[in-house]
């Protein structure tokens, strides 16, 4: 009598199904089959003819196989076995050939999901590495998205390598904004440049169908939509006759006005719009996304500057520029470093030891908070390695837990290096499902990143999750993977089977597992401390920097902009009478104490006066002493809570005679010296236009 | 004798019908369907077996390997409370179908 289970095998090509599962049915088809033959020889059928009738009990296999299939649904294998088989398959057919591959990557599967079952099986253990690691790979898939997107995702122009920067080296001040004289010269005469532009930031007045609103705009040089490379969405930009005084009255839209205030309308071009009550066209609406010079930046107009009366002594512009292909960013820098170099000896009373300097215009934009930002990555990157720390800990200590089982494995035949691999891809599962989360928590902590940190980091708008964070969450994974399986795989490698055995299962921990694991500890704990030092001078730093004394008092002192458009303030006695109406309205209000005016409020930009000590020695062009100034109206000290320290405070006296008045000199002479100076010291403007003799 | 078309309906009824009384294997069952209908039911194997895996697979009946003095290993099917259920359901089913059936038949050969 034939085998009937290697006839049956042989013929009936199950696929799909489990191990287990194929074999009790090829069992049960032979048995049926043998049951058949014997049948037949009890009918008195020859040993052949009964052979022969059993066999044709089944003719068409691959219609059994596949009723079978059908039928037994709910044995069939997972797609991972199914697929682990089918390399399997892959394997054998290729032995002669590149062996191992395909087989090593069935293992791999196995072994995955042998780990998936293992970690189903403590749920505990699971979700405390995978969260430990979770939060880890989180934090820093976070800041690295931030890093990606600030630093080295290039600026949102074309060509982005060839923009730069622009600006002035003044002495004493250095980096310092450009005067527009000395822009229009950079203008003729360099020839490293495709373009230069010039832009000032301000805000206006804007007045259209929907009333007032105040806004942030640009003026900007006719060519700056040239030079980024970045054309109108809608209608044009601006012409090169429109940047010039009294004829500059166009504005292009950015797209977020264009939606906001217009609503989107294609038919806004043409329409007329007020700007500080002068009447404007919009001729062109930007496209989304594009914010120059800053993302509030609502509108531009041209910038029109006159070269008749261009002031080479006020600082005030911004100026980029894109340079010539074939021109390098260094020699740029150096040609521009002579113009300006010769230009300052050509006018030494405003420009004495000027020069320049050309950046690459990413690098301003990011260069300052890069060593911030490179820091607090490394800080979280710190903190994966002590997650690592603490999931590998975690594994070890399951892994004396499950000592028995490998010794167990290793007895029966289980080779080292499999076991080691397998102990590998479970802490590589472990770390790919912690990635997954980590990289969800990583997407969810963004908005929050870009709440706290809008206006201090450049760019932060567009921190998103690209390819690159994703291959980095990849990699971060698989490396953390790696890093904290290594000591638990050696330990199952090094498989002391006789001793776990012997021990009958009451193995805890060996002396090279105890060694490991202080290993371990010591390096956690050592890389917690170097981020809690961290953590505490920052705190100290922060703390010392709250406890500043500013000078003024904010508690129930409040701000607000005033800005009145020149086209109906033409004249200063109209401006003059508008702020007094204001001030002493504001200080009728019974809730208010006292009111006060001044240009820019403390600690929001530097507005810089050069003057001289009466008897002392005039100083050379460019050496002059300069102070933080700014202009106030008499109780501006009062509502501000700023202490007199001596003498008296000014009055609507004062004001009549000096235009410019100097601040309390508070910090620039010494507060006990000052009673005694106060009748006899005096302030020389150096600019020429205003030069006044100003008491203290 | 019966088209396949016209067996395809019953097999499940059948199998769990020869199951209610005690348990059977596979082949027992087959040549049980044949004798009791007097040869005219015949199910073949490739029929049979991967209706008792349908059935079993949704918890109707369910094998189990017994080895008996003197006998080869094999696969036992016993019917299942659900099972049980289903048969009765069945059953009552079939009855009523076939009481309609004849009396259609009924009607039009008066």
């Amino acid at each position: 009598m034939r085998d009937w289970t290697t006839f049956v095998r042989s013929r009936l090509r199950l696929t799909g199904l489990t191990p287990d599962r194929e074999a009790r049915i090829v069992r049960e088809l032979a048995v049926q089959l043998e049951d058949f033959y014997r049948d037949a020889r009890a009918r008195g059928l020859s040993e052949s003819d009964a052979d022969g009738e059993a066999c044709r009990q089944i003719s068409d296999w691959d219609r059994l196989a596949e009723d079978v299939r059908l039928a037994d649904r709910l044995h069939a294998a997972s797609r991972f076995d199914r697929l682990a088989d089918s390399l399997d398959v892959a394997a054998g057919a290729e032995r002669a050939g590149i062996r191992g591959g395909a087989r090593m990557l069935s293992n791999v599967l196995r072994d995955a999901r042998y780990s998936l079952r293992q970690l189903r099986q403590s749920p505990g253990f699971s979700i405390v590495a995978v969260l430990t690691l979770a939060l880890g790979i989180g934090a820093t898939t976070t800041m690295f998205s931030v890093v990606n997107s600030v630093i080295l995702r290039p600026l949102p122009y074309p060509q982005p390598q060839e923009l730069v920067s622009v600006v002035e080296i003044v002495p004493r001040f250095g980096r310092f904004s450009v005067a527009p004289a000395t822009f229009l010269d950079w203008r003729a005469q360099n020839s490293v440049f495709e373009h230069i532009v010039a832009y000032n930031g301000g805000n206006a007045t804007f007045v259209d169908a929907n009333g007032p609103d105040r806004v942030i705009n640009a003026a900007v040089s006719w060519d700056t939509f040239e030079l980024l490379r970045v054309a109108p969405a809608l209608g044009r930009g601006f012409r090169a006759e429109e940047d010039a005084p009294g004829k500059a009255n166009v504005i292009v839209l950015s797209h977020g006005m264009w939606q906001r205030r217009f609503g989107g309308d294609p038919g806004v071009l043409g329409r007329s719009v007020s700007l500080n009550g002068a009447p404007f066209t919009i001729v062109g609406v930007m496209p989304a996304g594009f914010r120059f010079p800053s993302r509030q930046t609502e509108y531009w107009v041209p910038l029109a500057l006159n070269p008749a009366n261009a002031t080479r002594g006020g600082h005030y512009l911004g100026a980029i520029a894109r340079v010539r292909a074939g021109t390098s960013i260094e020699q740029a820098d150096a040609a521009m470093r002579t113009i300006s170099e010769r230009l300052a000896l050509q006018y030494p009373e405003n420009s004495a030891k000027e020069s320049s300097e050309v950046r690459s215009l990413q690098e301003t934009v990011v260069g300052e908070v890069r060593p911030a930002l490179l820091i607090l990555l490394a800080a979280v990157g710190v903190v994966v390695l002590i997650a690592c720390a603490n999931v590998a800990n975690l594994l070890l200590v399951r892994g004396f837990v499950r000592a028995r089982e490998i010794a167990i494995r290793t007895a029966l035949g289980a080779a080292r290096r499999r076991l080691m691999s397998q102990m590998l891809v479970e802490s590589l599962m472990v770390s790919l499902i912690g990635g997954a989360v980590g990289l969800l928590l990583g997407y969810l902590a963004i908005g929050p990143v870009q709440t706290l940190s809008a206006g201090s980091i450049p760019r932060v708008d567009d921190v998103s999750i690209d390819g690159r964070v994703l291959a980095f969450s990849l990699l971060l994974s698989v490396v953390t993977g790696v890093l904290f399986g290594l000591a638990p795989a050696a330990y199952a490698g090094r498989g002391a089977i006789l001793e776990v055995l012997k021990e009958g299962g009451r193995s805890s921990t060996g002396t090279g597992g105890r060694w490991t694991r202080s290993v371990l500890l010591v390096t956690e704990v050592a890389l917690s401390i170097v981020l809690l030092v961290g953590a505490t001078l920052l705190l100290r730093s922060f703390a010392r920097l709250t406890d500043v004394d500013p000078g003024f008092q904010p508690e129930r002192a409040l701000a607000f902009r005033v800005a009145l458009p020149n086209a109906i303030y033409r004249e200063e006695h109209q401006r003059v009478a508008f702020y007094e109406r204001l001030l002493d309205q504001l200080e009728a209000l019974p809730q208010v104490t006292a009111a006060g005016l001044v240009q820019a409020l403390p600690m929001r930009g530097d507005y810089t006066l050069s003057f001289t000590m009466r008897g002392r020695p005039d100083p050379k062009p460019g050496d002059e002493t300069s102070a933080n100034h700014r202009s106030i109206s008499p109780d501006y000290f009062k509502a501000l809570g700023v202490p007199l320290l001596g003498g008296r405070a000014f009055t609507a006296r004062d004001a009549e005679k000096a235009p410019m008045v100097a601040r309390a000199l508070s910090g620039v002479v010494d507060p006990k010296a000052v009673p005694a100076q106060l009748a006899r010291r005096a302030i020389w403007v150096l600019d020429p236009a205003a030069a006044a003799q100003l008491p203290i | 004798m019966f088209s396949s078309e016209l067996k395809k309906g019953s097999t499940e009824m059948l199998v769990l019908s020869l199951l209610d009384a005690r348990p059977r294997h596979g082949y027992e069952i087959g040549k049980l369907i044949e004798a009791r209908s007097g040869g005219r039911l015949t199910f073949a194997l490739p029929t049979l077996y991967p209706t008792l895996l349908r059935l079993e697979t949704r918890g109707w009946i369910k094998g189990t390997w017994v080895e008996k003095a003197g006998q080869r290993e094999r696969c036992f099917y016993r019917l299942t409370p659900k099972g049980r259920r289903v048969l009765a359901d069945q059953r009552e089913t079939w009855k009523a179908y076939v009481s309609a059936v004849n009396d259609v038949l009924g009607e039009s050969g008066a």
